[in-house]
C-alpha cells in the first residue's frame, strides 16, 4: 500500500474536522479532530519504527538447491514484521505470532537463476500497531553456508566431442586421476601441474611427479565453457546439467573443466550434487 | 488503466474477513456514536434504538454470510443508502436555516446514523469492517459539534478504546498474528493519548464564526412580564432572589441579581457550573447595574436613567438592542465580541453580556432594555437554555483613558452626560468627611505640574493601588447590621473583605471626588476548558466590579479586586489547603484497593523468590533451620555431609536418616544423579519433621533401594 494516498486522506480528514471546528467554535469537534490525527499519526508512523527496528539473520539454510525449486531457510525475525524474500523472490511470511521477542520463521526462497547465494535480500515490512499503512526495508542477510543453486535439467542432448592433438599444458585433453598411486617419476611434458610431488622434487632437485596406475575408468572429459550472455550461459549450464546427469545416471565417469572465480578448474564429478555446484560456480568467458 | 476499470477494481470484493474481534470492534464503535449522538439530543430514542439494533443484526449475519455474500443484498442496500440522501435533501431544503449550521446536525446525523447501520449489514471483508470503522469517526463529529459539557467524554473514551481494539485486530488480522496484544494496544493507546494532548495544546482554540447564525433556544416556560422580575415568583431556593443579612442564601446564585445588592449580606457560593459561555474573547459578562447607593445596598433607580425609560423590544430574535445616551459603543474599538451562554441551572431572567451588547439572539417573544443598559429576558431562563450576544467591543486601553477627564469642575456638568444622569452617578447618601478626605489623600499625589487636575483614569489606578497595599480579600467575614455604613465600616475598620465591599468602596470614593461610578454585577469568565472551548462559569465566579464614565468611551469597568491580595496568605495555609483540596478529591476507594491488589502481588512474587527452587534446597533449609535451633549453625565452607554429621551427634537416634538425606540431596545437587519421587517425597518428609522437632525415618525399602537415582522421576519432583 502506497504512503500518498493514507497520508493525504488523513491530512484532509483532519483539515475538514479542523474547519468544522473553527467554524463552529466548537471544542469537542476539534478534541475529536486530534483525537483522530493522534491516531492517524500513530498508526502511520509507527510502522516506520517497527520495520526500522527490524532485525532479520538466517540461522539455517541448506547447501544445495536447483533454480526454480523452493528452499526453505530458517530466520530469526525481531519484531511484528512481514517477511518478504525479494532476491531470491519468494513468498510472504507473518513474524507476528502471539509470542514476544524474536521468532523463527521458515522463509521459503525460489531462485530462479543458477549461482552461489551467501546472501539473500528480504523485505522487512510492518503496519504494526494498527494495519493502516506498510513501512517496509530491505535486508541483506547473510546465509549461514553459501547455498549452491544448480541449473535446472535442461533437454537432454549430445555434448560436442572436441578431438585434441596438441600436447603439455595445451593439451585440452584432462588425463585421468583417477587411478591407484604408483610412484614417483621425473616430469614429462603433458603432465598437470597439480600432479608435481613437491618434497620429491625438493629431495632431488628435479621437478618429480606423482605417477597413478592405469586408470580404471575411462571418464569422460566434459568441457564447459559458457557464453558471455548471462541467459545464453544459464541455458547452457541446464544443457550441460542435463548432459552430465545422463552420464552419471548411466555410472559413465566424468571430468568436468570449469572456468570459476578462482581460475578453471578440472576435477573429477561424482555425483549430481557436486555437478549442480560445480555448475553454480561456474562463470562465463570473459 | 481506464477510470471504469479503475473502479472496478477499487470495488471489486476482497477476502473475507473471519476475524470476531475485528467485527465486533466494529460494532461496538458505531453503536457507541450513536449513542453519543443520541446522548446530545441529535437522535431520537426510535431511530437511534433502531439504527443500534440493525447494526448489530446487519453485522451478525454479514459475519455468518461473508463466504457467500448475498448477491441481492447490495442493490437493496444501495437502494436505501439513496433513500436515505434523498430524505436527507428533502429535510434539508425546507427545515434548514441558511446559515445556521445547527439546524442541519440532526438530519446529518439522522443520515449518518442510517448509513452505518445500512453499510453493516453488507460487510464480508476486512476493507468492509474498515469503512465501518472509519465512518464512526464522522458520527462522533456531529456528535461533539453539539456537546458543551465534558458528559460526551465517556463517549469519547469508549469510543477510542474500542476503535484502537477494532484496528490493532485488523492488523491481527491481515498479520496472522493471534492472542490479545496486551503490550501493543497500551503502547499506541498511550502514544495516541500522548499526541492527542500534544494536538491539543498546539491547535489554536477554535472561534466563534461571525458568518453563521447563532444558536439560541429557550426551556423557560414562564413569560416575564415587567423587567423588574428578575426571579420566579422571587423563591428563595431559586439561584437568583434578593437577599437579606439573615436570609438563606441559595447555592449556585448570587445575590446581587436582584433588584437590590446588599452588601451587608453574605454570601456562600458554590462551585456548581451555572453557565457555559464561547466567547470569542474573556470579558466582565454584565448581568445589571446599580447607581443608588444608600450606605449598605445598592439600589436601580425607579426612574429611567436615560429618559427613556424601559424599552421593551418585541422584534423577535435577534433583537437590535439600541444604545443608552451614556453608552458610547464603537469609539474604542472596532471589533465584535460574540458570546454563547449556555445555561446550565435555572438562573435570573437578566440576559449577561460583554458591554456593549448590540444583537442578542433569544428565542423569546420579547426582550425588555432597562436605561441603564441591563437586558431581561422575556421568558424565564431555565437551564438549557441558549443565548447568544453579539457586542461591540467598547474597552478603551489605558492611553485612550489617560487623555479623558470626567471630572466636574465647579460643578460644571460635562456636556456627555445630562444633569440628571450626572447627578444620579454622583450620588451618596450623606457627605462622608472621612471618605472624602481618604479619597482626596489618595489622589493628592498624583497631580502633575501644571495640571491641577488630575486625569480620572489616574485618580482610579490610585484607588486601586491604595486597595491593593490596605485591604486583604476575605470572604469570611461577619456580615453588617443593619442601617450600618458598610464603606465606612470597611475602610476605617476592618479592611477585610471581597468584591461587593471593595467594588463599593471604590465607586464611593470615585463620587466624592466627582467621577461619575456605579455598581456592576455578573460573572467573570471562569475557568476555560480547551476540550470544550467554553468558559466554565461557577456559581463563585459571580463578580462585582465598579464601571466609570469617561467621555467618548462610555463606561468602562474596572476591578479593584483583583489588585486586593488574599487575606493572612501565609504559604503554609495555602499549602495545607490546597493539599487538602487535592486528598480530599482523591478517588480513595479505587486507590485503596490498587494499593492493596499491589502490596499482595509483591508479597506473592517476594515468597516465591525466596521459596527453594528445588526440593534439594527445601530439605537442605528444613535441615539448616533445625540445626540453627539447636545452635548449629552450617559453615560457608562445611559440606552438608558434614554438617550433618555435626547435627547427628546432636542428635545420634537420626544418624542413619541424617546422612542418609546428605547423600541423596549432594548426589542431586552434585552428581546429577536424580533419585525417585518416593524418595525425594521422604527426604522432604524427614526434613520437614526433622525442623519441627519430629524425626521421621526414612522408610527403609526406599533407603535401600539402589534404584533411586532413577531419572523417572515426575517433572513435578524436580523443583518448583
Amino acid at each position: 500500500m502506497g504512503w500518498f494516498a493514507p497520508v493525504c486522506g488523513s491530512i484532509i480528514t483532519v483539515a475538514a474536522l479542523s474547519s468544522v471546528a473553527h467554524s463552529s467554535g466548537s471544542g469537542w469537534v476539534q478534541a475529536v479532530g486530534a483525537l483522530l490525527a493522534a491516531v492517524l499519526a500513530t498508526g502511520l508512523a509507527a510502522p516506520l519504527f517497527s520495520a526500522r527496528r527490524a532485525h532479520v539473520t538466517c540461522v539455517q539454510s541448506p547447501s544445495d538447491t536447483v533454480a526454480g525449486r523452493s528452499v526453505s531457510l530458517t530466520m530469526v525475525v525481531s519484531g511484528p514484521i512481514r517477511v518478504r524474500p525479494v532476491v531470491p523472490p519468494g513468498s510472504d511470511v507473518s513474524a507476528a505470532g502471539s509470542a514476544r521477542g524474536p521468532r523463527q520463521v521458515e522463509v521459503d526462497v525460489t531462485p530462479d537463476r543458477r549461482g552461489v547465494l551467501e546472501t539473500v535480500v528480504v523485505e522487512a515490512a510492518s503496519s504494526s500497531p494498527f494495519g493502516m499503512l506498510w513501512w517496509a526495508k530491505d535486508v541483506v542477510v547473510p546465509l549461514p553456508r553459501p547455498l549452491h543453486v544448480a541449473p535446472r535439467l535442461g533437454a537432454p542432448g549430445d555434448a560436442e566431442e572436441v578431438t585434441d592433438d596438441s600436447a603439455g599444458e595445451a593439451l585440452r585433453r584432462i588425463r585421468s586421476e583417477t587411478g591407484e598411486a604408483r610412484g614417483i617419476r621425473q616430469y614429462q611434458p603433458g603432465d598437470l601441474k597439480r600432479s608435481v610431488h613437491w618434497p620429491a622434487t625438493s629431495h632431488t632437485g628435479t621437478l618429480m611427479v606423482s605417477e597413478t596406475e592405469t586408470p580404471t575408468d575411462n571418464p569422460v572429459v566434459v568441457d564447459v565453457t559458457l557464453p558471455p550472455d548471462p541467459e545464453a550461459a544459464e541455458r547452457e549450464a541446464e544443457r550441460v546439467m542435463s548432459v552430465v546427469a545422463g552420464y552419471l545416471t548411466r555410472g559413465v565417469p566424468v571430468m568436468m573443466s570449469t572456468l570459476e572465480p578462482g581460475g578453471r578448474t578440472v576435477r573429477h564429478v561424482l555425483d549430481r550434487i557436486e555437478l549442480g555446484r560445480r555448475l553454480a560456480r561456474a562463470i562465463s568467458l570473459p | 488503466m481506464t477510470l471504469w476499470a479503475r473502479v472496478v477494481e477499487a470495488n471489486r470484493p476482497g477476502p473475507a474477513e473471519h476475524s470476531i474481534r475485528f467485527r465486533l470492534a466494529s460494532t461496538l464503535v458505531v453503536v457507541i456514536a450513536i449513542g453519543a449522538c443520541w446522548s446530545q439530543g441529535e437522535l431520537g430514542a426510535p431511530l437511534a434504538l433502531f439504527t443500534i439494533a440493525a447494526t448489530i443484526i446487519g453485522n451478525t449475519l454479514s459475519y455468518r454470510r461473508r463466504e457467500q455474500p448475498w448477491s441481492i443484498a447490495k442493490p437493496i442496500l444501495a437502494a436505501c443508502v439513496v433513500g436515505g440522501f434523498v430524505w436527507f435533501i428533502i429535510t434539508v431544503t425546507r427545515g434548514a436555516t441558511p446559515g445556521d449550521i445547527s439546524t442541519v446536525e440532526k438530519p446529518l446525523a439522522a443520515l449518518f446514523a442510517w448509513v452505518l447501520s445500512t453499510h453493516a449489514f453488507d460487510v464480508p471483508a476486512r476493507r468492509d469492517v474498515a469503512y465501518s470503522l472509519a465512518g464512526s469517526a464522522a458520527l462522533m463529529a456531529v456528535a461533539a459539534a453539539q456537546s458543551v459539557d465534558l458528559s460526551l467524554g465517556i463517549y469519547v473514551v469508549a469510543w477510542v478504546v474500542c476503535g484502537l481494539w477494532g484496528l490493532v485486530s485488523m492488523w491481527q488480522s491481515m498479520s496472522g498474528a493471534h492472542g490479545v496484544p496486551w503490550i501493543t494496544l497500551g503502547a499506541a493507546g498511550l502514544a495516541v493519548a500522548l499526541l492527542t494532548v500534544i494536538f491539543v495544546a498546539l491547535l489554536p482554540a477554535p472561534h466563534v464564526s461571525t458568518s453563521l447564525i447563532f444558536p439560541s433556544s429557550s426551556a423557560g416556560e414562564s413569560p416575564v412580564t415587567s423587567p423588574s422580575n428578575l426571579t420566579d415568583g422571587g423563591s428563595a431556593g431559586l439561584p437568583a432572589h434578593a437577599a437579606s443579612p439573615n436570609g438563606r442564601t441559595g447555592v449556585g446564585g448570587f445575590l446581587g441579581f436582584a433588584t437590590s445588592l446588599d452588601t451587608g449580606a453574605r454570601a456562600t457560593l458554590g462551585n456548581q457550573v451555572v453557565m457555559r459561555v464561547r466567547a470569542t474573547r474573556p470579558a466582565f459578562w454584565v448581568g445589571q447595574t446599580y447607581d443608588t447607593w444608600d450606605g449598605q445596598s445598592w439600589e436601580q433607580s425607579a426612574a429611567p436613567a436615560d429618559g427613556q425609560g424601559t424599552r421593551k423590544l418585541t422584534s423577535g430574535s435577534p433583537f437590535i438592542i439600541p444604545l443608552t445616551s451614556d453608552q458610547q459603543a464603537g469609539l474604542a474599538t472596532n471589533s465584535t465580541d460574540i458570546q454563547t451562554f449556555y445555561l446550565a441551572q435555572t438562573g435570573p431572567n437578566l440576559v449577561f453580556h460583554a458591554d456593549n451588547a448590540e444583537r442578542v439572539y433569544l428565542q423569546s417573544q420579547h426582550v425588555f432594555v432597562t436605561g441603564d443598559g441591563t437586558i431581561v429576558s422575556g421568558t424565564s431562563m431555565g437551564s438549557g437554555t441558549v443565548y447568544t450576544v453579539a457586542s461591540a467591543d467598547n474597552t478603551a486601553t489605558a492611553l485612550q483613558l489617560r487623555v479623558a477627564t470626567t471630572t466636574v469642575p465647579n460643578g460644571v456638568p460635562s456636556p456627555a452626560l445630562t444633569p440628571d444622569q450626572l447627578r444620579r452617578y454622583l450620588q451618596l447618601p450623606h457627605p462622608d468627611a472621612r471618605v472624602t478626605s481618604l479619597a482626596q489623600q489618595i489622589t493628592s499625589g498624583i497631580s502633575t505640574p501644571g495640571d491641577a487636575d488630575p486625569h480620572t483614569d489616574a485618580k482610579v489606578t490610585a484607588i486601586e493601588a491604595w486597595m491593593s497595599s490596605h485591604i486583604h480579600y476575605s470572604t469570611d467575614i461577619p456580615p453588617l447590621q443593619a442601617h450600618q455604613n458598610s464603606v465606612d465600616a470597611f475602610l476605617f475598620g476592618s479592611r477585610v473583605g471581597y468584591c461587593e465591599q471593595i467594588s463599593t468602596a471604590t465607586a464611593v470614593m470615585l463620587r466624592t471626588l466627582g467621577i461619575p461610578a456605579r455598581e456592576a454585577v455578573g460573572y467573570v469568565p471562569g475557568s476555560y476548558n480547551p476540550i470544550t472551548d467554553l468558559y466554565e462559569v461557577q456559581a463563585k465566579d459571580a463578580h462585582a466590579w465598579v464601571q466609570v464614565w469617561f467621555p467618548g468611551y462610555g463606561w468602562q469597568s474596572f476591578d479593584p479586586t483583583a489588585y486586593v491580595p488574599l487575606a493572612n496568605p501565609s504559604p503554609g495555609s495555602i499549602i495545607a489547603k490546597s493539599t487538602g483540596g487535592v486528598l480530599l478529591h482523591l478517588p480513595w476507594i479505587p486507590i485503596g484497593v490498587a494499593a492493596v491488589v499491589v502490596t499482595g502481588a509483591m508479597e506473592v512474587r517476594r515468597r516465591r523468590s525466596r521459596r527453594p527452587p528445588t526440593w534439594a534446597h527445601q530439605a537442605s533449609a528444613d535441615l539448616e533451620r533445625a540445626g540453627a535451633r539447636s545452635g548449629i549453625t552450617r559453615r560457608t565452607d562445611e559440606t552438608l555431609t558434614a554438617y550433618c554429621g555435626r547435627l547427628a551427634d546432636t542428635e545420634p537416634g537420626c544418624r542413619d536418616e541424617l546422612i542418609r538425606t546428605a547423600a541423596v540431596i549432594e548426589a542431586f545437587a552434585y552428581g546429577g544423579i536424580e533419585p525417585s519421587a518416593e524418595q525425594i517425597a521422604l527426604v522432604g518428609s524427614f526434613a520437614r519433621h526433622f525442623r519441627g522437632g519430629r524425626p521421621h525415618p526414612i522408610d527403609t525399602q526406599a533407603r535401600d533401594s539402589p534404584s533411586a537415582s532413577s531419572n523417572e522421576a515426575p517433572a513435578s519432583s524436580r523443583g518448583r
